[in-house]
């Protein structure tokens, strides 16, 4: 998936960053770790269980940083993007299924966009709700309920479409 | 509905039931050890012998023989190296539990850094965490410094005290780094519970206690395959050698060996869990002191609403989280009695005072007399007059009878003292809290319920003490011997243990009421080593007697199974039974008197004003008549620290 790549990994992470200022702003001191850790174990289930240890506190929990749910919800829109843009544009090279990704998020930068003017798109309103559906499918995974998955998808359209 | 802070009963005033609890676990794997080591080797066998079948001079006459002289003390010599040898396997049975247990406790700490990946947490790495933890270990006052630990892989938000003494560490599971930034307050919660265990001095003993535990089944279970293997193999005829090391016994015996082995182990490992549990409610309720009341009992509920985790607490190694919630909001549980301590302290008295001090005594009047023979050969060639030579040698009898009788009172004291500074303490500290709260109804009925759980304990700890005066339970159940003697005896040791438990439970609570109900001050007395402890542990040794007689009498019918009168044991034990009243009655009479003469000439000074009054005997839970403060500081909590 590009979202794995380099610039991929970077778009990810700075979306993500604003997510959290937003939503949690609180785990943004460990956001670095945290993005790290989601590179190694992306699983939700496997990292970390609780046993039934007899010699700890006996009140442990596991708990998911919101970071870490915005994390996967940003690669899981952008996978979805990038796989949809394929499909649009299948006979294109890599290098501009790279850029119309961007130039869907309107994330270019200022330079660039004026070149893609008529391209620049914002998100249309069943294209929007798709990805909202697929946001929030990956973040109920993590255990979280339906209604906070959402609030957080909203805020990461918000993001996506505003910046 | 959680009383105001000032009125709250500080559990650590006296001594804990975590700490009677690991005081029995220690007793308990002792006793069962040098039990067990009676099954191995021939040491019943060498013990009868030893005594009776070696030669001694009983003549002057007899020394002029000299072939027979230097028969008497080859004889003699003989029977303490097979009594040596016997011993010498029990004795390292013994030994090697302390040994194995030591070095798996001092490994313990690398052992879970490894297998946790477990890295210091430098300041710089997370600088609000170990602030945060810092300014919390504070509250404890720690002697020394405890390091901050974290797991490299659980998200867990789960922590964990461990270390040797003055090497404390508490490891956090990654999840708490996030927990702390989510719910702060649940953080805390969590470092404070574990800072408590440090604080209230459990860690190791929590460790030292399951390295014991997993020493004790390793034991066990060497010795039982040793059973098996040697009873049910081949080899255990082509092998004589090794086999001396075991007897060989009937199968129906090593059935009741078996599970005699592992219904100890069961027990045990109850004892264990007991204090696993206990240790977390003393952990909760220090750090409630340390403010973190409100937070532990939202971390509780919400533990009590994730079924997946309840589910597993159904292997009881935490305490239920009602349980749990309970004892937060109510300090004051902390200083009943439990049932629990009764039972064990039931269990291991038969373990204690009938297979360990009586036997200990019993080996010890076998070692002396082969020695006392020695000892007389020796004198008989000595060029001194007849008189001074029987005067020595009589003097050698009494000195090795005298040394043997020490030796007993001790051994029968020690144990005394360990069901004193259990039990005894515990319904102490009860007591003592019932005089605070001005709980008066059915104190002494209440101690029914030990006394009959003490002899519960006893008689299941009867049948499952290894080598026993009921290991011809084989034999009844082949029918060789008539069960009713024991049935009799039986019911009869343990209708008395439950009338002479109850005696010792009023004396007790009646003086611990008298002379802790009149204690004022700041500091808390030294119950754990209060002569009173100590007193009780003479008093119980005057109520026993009776327990360890009608022990005897079941050994000796199990032996002479051919003839029994039913009626010469139990009017023997009748006389026996008599004099424990009587002894009781007296020592009772001598503490009352011994007490009152002490508040005729005592005055007591209020710890606040300093106002200066005659001893009355209840001043726990009342107020100075000058300054109207309450009297006994030392039991109540003192203000509670506020936690944000
Ligand atoms: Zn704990
Ligand atoms: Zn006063």
């Amino acid at each position: 998936m590009w979202s794995n790549t380099m610039e991929g990994k970077k778009l990810v992470s700075e979306i993500s960053k604003s997510v959290v200022i937003e939503t949690a702003p609180e785990e943004l001191d460990i956001f670095d770790e945290l993005l790290d850790d989601y590179s190694e174990d992306s699983n939700p289930g496997t990292n970390g269980h609780v046993r039934d240890n007899p010699l700890s506190s006996g009140l442990d929990e596991r708990i998911v940083a919101i970071t870490t749910i915005v994390i996967a919800m940003v690669k899981a829109i952008l996978d979805f993007l990038t796989t949809e843009s394929i499909k649009v544009v299948e006979a294109e090279g890599a290098e501009i299924v790279k850029k119309r990704i961007r130039d869907l998020l309107g994330r270019n930068k200022k330079n660039d966009r004026e070149l893609s003017g008529e391209e620049k798109s914002t998100f249309e309103k069943d294209q929007l709700n798709q990805i909202k559906k697929v946001a929030i499918k990956r973040a109920v995974q993590f255990g979280i309920s339906r209604d906070k998955a959402e609030k957080l998808a909203l805020a990461i359209i918000g993001t996506l479409t505003l910046d | 509905m959680t009383k105001p802070p000032t009125a709250r009963l500080n559990p650590f005033a006296l001594p804990t039931e975590t700490n009677a609890l690991f005081i029995l676990l220690l007793s308990a794997a002792v006793a069962v050890l040098f039990n067990t080591g009676f099954t191995i080797g021939t040491w019943y066998d060498n013990l009868q012998s030893a005594g009776t079948s070696y030669p001694r001079i009983e003549t002057p006459a007899d020394l002029e023989n000299l072939s027979y002289v230097k028969e008497v003390i080859k004889g003699n010599i003989e029977a303490e190296k097979s009594l040596l040898l016997s011993s010498f396997y029990q004795l390292s049975l013994l030994l090697l539990l302390p040994a194995i247990a030591t070095c798996l406790y001092l490994i313990y700490p690398s052992l879970l850094r490894k297998r946790r990946g477990l890295q210091k947490l430098k300041r710089d790495r997370d600088p609000k965490m170990f602030d945060e933890i810092g300014k919390l270990i504070g509250l404890a006052k720690p002697a020394r410094p405890i390091g901050i630990e974290i797991e490299a892989t659980s998200d867990s938000t789960g922590a964990q005290a461990f270390g040797l003494p003055g090497r404390y560490s508490i490891c956090f599971g990654k999840g708490s780094r996030l927990l702390l930034r989510q719910r702060r307050l649940h953080f805390k919660a969590i470092a404070l519970h574990e800072i408590a265990h440090i604080a209230n001095g459990d860690v190791p003993l929590t460790y030292y206690a399951i390295s014991i535990w997993i020493a004790l089944i390793a034991e066990i279970m060497f010795i039982s395959a040793l059973y098996l293997f040697f009873n049910f193999t081949p080899l255990s005829t082509t092998v004589p050698t090794i086999t001396n090391l075991i007897d060989v016994f009937p199968p129906q015996t090593i059935y009741l060996f078996i599970v005699q082995f592992w219904t100890t182990v069961i027990i045990i490992s109850s004892i264990l869990a007991s204090f696993l549990r206990t240790r977390e409610l003393y952990a909760d309720s220090r750090a409630a002191q340390w403010g973190a009341q409100t937070a532990l009992s939202e971390l509780i509920q919400r533990n009590q609403a994730d079924v997946r985790v309840r589910l597993l607490h159904g292997w009881r190694l935490h305490p239920a989280l009602h349980e749990r919630l309970f004892s937060l909001e109510n300090p004051e549980v902390l200083f009943k009695a439990k049932g629990h301590i009764a039972f064990f302290v039931g269990v291991l008295l038969p373990y204690t005072l009938l297979g360990g001090a009586f036997f200990i005594a019993s080996q010890l009047i076998w070692f002396g007399l082969p020695m006392t023979n020695i000892v007389i050969v020796g004198v008989g060639f000595i060029p001194i007059s007849e008189t001074v030579r029987s005067i020595i040698a009589d003097v050698a009898v009494i000195a090795m009878a005298a040394f043997a009788l020490l030796i007993i009172v001790v051994c029968f004291l020690s144990v005394a003292y360990m069901i004193s500074g259990t039990l005894g303490v515990q319904i102490q500290r009860e007591a003592i809290a019932d005089l605070a709260l001005k709980n008066r109804a059915s104190g002494y009925q209440k101690l029914w319920k030990h006394a009959v759980l003490v002899s519960m304990g006893f008689v299941l700890g009867l049948f499952t003490m290894p080598v026993n005066g009921y290991q011809w339970i084989a034999d009844i159940l082949n029918g060789n011997i008539s069960y009713s003697p024991f049935v009799t005896l039986t019911v009869f040791l343990a209708l008395f243990t439950i009338c002479a438990t109850w005696l010792w439970l009023v004396y007790a609570r009646f003086f611990s009421r008298r002379i802790f109900g009149s204690y004022i001050g700041t500091v808390p007395p030294k119950i754990g080593w209060h002569p009173l402890t100590l007193a009780l542990s003479f008093v119980l040794l005057f109520l026993y007697t009776p327990v360890v007689h009608g022990y005897v009498v079941i050994l000796h019918v199990g032996h002479d199974s051919g003839y029994y009168d039913p009626g010469r044991p139990l009017s023997s034990l009748v006389f026996s039974c008599l004099f424990a009243l009587i002894g009781y009655i007296f020592l009772f009479c001598i503490t009352w008197l011994l007490l009152k003469f002490r508040q005729f000439f005592r005055k007591s000074a209020c710890p606040h004003c300093g106002f200066k009054t005659r001893a009355r005997n209840m001043m726990i839970g009342q107020t100075c008549e000058k300054c109207g403060k309450e009297l006994g500081t030392w039991l109540y909590m003192s203000k509670i620290i506020d936690l944000e």
